[in-house]
């Protein structure tokens, strides 16, 4: 009787080494985020799907951040103001919150004549068919980078020249933790530990050091002639 | 399942407990009682000193040890160490700090280093274990992001090793890398990095290293050629796809037609490159 993983391991797909390797010319990315099965789904090796054509944009020519509010210019829900929730760069795709929203329904069961539950969904926005407000006049606006006196690379509005601040989520770190809030666990080291520095360089290598430390002596070896070619 | 104790430290895991006495955990946790046969005979080899050389020839002796006939003790030898604080057991997320960032590894001394590497491969081997009973189970390993900023701790410290031991090399021998080498042509006429091997002789007493092909012949020449023409014409297909493949973006992205190439940029981007790195060492010297 094999054991449970082993059982599991035989009721899985084996794949080649080919297609276990194979990176198609062309991914396309969609909502799915790529790993997930939906994203397998949409780049099947065996359904080459047609590529869609994204327009280039610089990492400094892209303005919008995670968690400002923009403006939609074009649409269905054209005027309306709304916070980025989550950029695709793959695609030059924004979503806005309750925005540009399609329902669908989950969990249906036409077997037993259930309908499902519906629920909004969110589609993606063009980064051309979006633009970023100018909290003076809540209006859309041309933004660019520029200086401030002290130094500070800040975006700001062309047409009244008002900064536009980073947004809180931009900054926010992917785990979740606010340094400023965070308390430490019992197997993390305090920051004043981990910052105090301890190193005194010296000319010993790292095996030395460790020798002497624990006390241990290097036998005494006659050096041996090596040559290097 | 509340009788149940998940010793993996997974909320709803079918545990290997509910076997009874029979299973590994029941061993784990139990009282482990040995029983040994008293006295026993001991195998000794006394340490080899020139007096004992001088006196006798047998230097293997057979001493009686008298041992304990019971001896019991409530340990784990160590295996909890494998598994997390009781306390996270069964947790959806289990809090943590950040990863060891290489600034801060680079203020710790050798010895710090050393012991904190020990630190974290434990650490490191409770989350595998996890790890692997979630995959087990079927189920979410809790914060499995430890896992990835253990891993980057753990190259953190060894990239802050490597740069020591690299400067401390430097200043010795001269050299950065650990073993010297040079750029060689093959027999095919194909340049190869070759990293050198201690030789206990030198280059001209080892025959058999001088009997092997350092060079190519002179008829490999018009293939060096041929492979070069090849290369070549791969160079100039791909610059000619991305050329149609510009004009095609500009079709349909009619402003990209105020910016510069790909390419014009990344001979740019070249350049400056080259100019920073020769500033660079300006500024050294």
């Amino acid at each position: 009787m094999p054991r449970l993983t082993q059982l599991l391991a035989m009721a899985a797909r084996t794949w080649t080494k080919e297609e276990a390797e194979y990176v198609p010319k062309y991914i396309r990315y969609g909502m799915n985020k790529p790993g997930s099965l939906g994203h397998k789904m949409a780049n099947n090796p065996n359904r080459p799907r047609k590529r869609v054509w994204v327009e280039p944009i610089k990492d400094e020519n892209w303005m919008v951040k995670k968690g400002d509010i923009v403006q939609i210019l074009r649409g269905r829900d054209e005027g309306k103001q709304g916070k980025v929730v989550q950029i695709i760069r793959e695609r030059n795709w924004v979503v806005v919150e309750g925005l540009n929203c399609h329902y669908r329904y989950i969990g249906k069961n036409p077997a037993k004549d259930y309908p499902g539950q519906m629920v909004r969904s969110e589609g993606p926005l063009m980064y051309r068919e979006v633009a970023l407000i100018d909290p003076s006049d809540n209006e859309p606006a041309e933004v660019e980078w520029r200086f401030t006196e002290d130094g500070e690379k800040v975006r700001v509005s062309t047409r009244t020249g008002r900064i536009i601040p980073i947004p809180p989520e931009e900054t926010a770190r992917e785990d979740g933790i606010v340094p400023e809030a965070y308390n430490e666990t019992a197997k993390d080291t305090i920051s004043a530990e981990a910052t105090r520095r301890t190193y005194i360089p010296s000319l010993a290598s790292f095996e030395d050091e460790i020798l002497t430390y624990v006390g241990i002596k290097k036998p005494e070896m006659k050096p041996v002639r090596f040559f290097w070619y | 399942m509340a009788a149940c104790v998940c010793r993996s430290g997974l909320p709803n895991s079918k545990g290997i407990f509910e076997l009874g006495k029979q299973c590994l955990g029941a061993r784990l946790l139990s009282r482990s009682i040995t029983v040994m046969s008293s006295p026993q005979r001991v195998f000794q080899r006394q340490p080899v000193t020139p007096s004992l050389m001088s006196q006798s020839t047998a230097l293997q002796t057979f001493t009686v040890v008298h041992t304990k006939t019971l001896h019991t003790s409530s340990s784990y030898q160590g295996a909890e160490e494998f598994f997390d604080d009781p306390k996270n057991w069964g947790e959806k997320t289990v809090k943590h700090g950040d990863a060891w960032a290489l600034d801060q590894l680079r203020q710790k001394s050798n010895v710090d280093l050393w012991k904190l590497w020990y630190v974290l491969l434990k650490e490191r081997n409770m989350l595998l274990t996890l790890e692997q009973e979630a995959h087990r189970q079927v189920e979410r390993m809790p914060s499995e992001e430890r896992l990835d900023k253990v891993t980057e701790s753990m190259e953190n410290l060894l990239e802050v090793l490597l740069e020591r031991e690299k400067a401390l090399r430097l200043l010795k021998t001269g050299r950065e890398e650990e073993v010297p080498g040079k750029f060689l042509f093959n027999v095919f006429g194909q340049k190869y990095y070759r990293r050198f091997k201690p030789y206990p002789m030198p280059v001209w007493m080892n025959t058999s290293f001088n009997k092997r092909y350092w060079t190519f012949p002179t008829f490999v020449e018009y293939y060096i050629r041929l492979r070069e023409e090849k290369h070549q014409k791969r160079q100039f297909a791909q610059a000619h796809s991305e050329r149609r493949w510009w004009a095609k973006m500009v079709e349909k992205f009619p402003n990209l037609r105020d910016q510069k190439t790909p390419w014009e940029e990344r001979e740019e981007k070249k350049q400056r490159d080259k100019e920073q790195r020769l500033r660079e060492i300006e500024k050294e010297y």
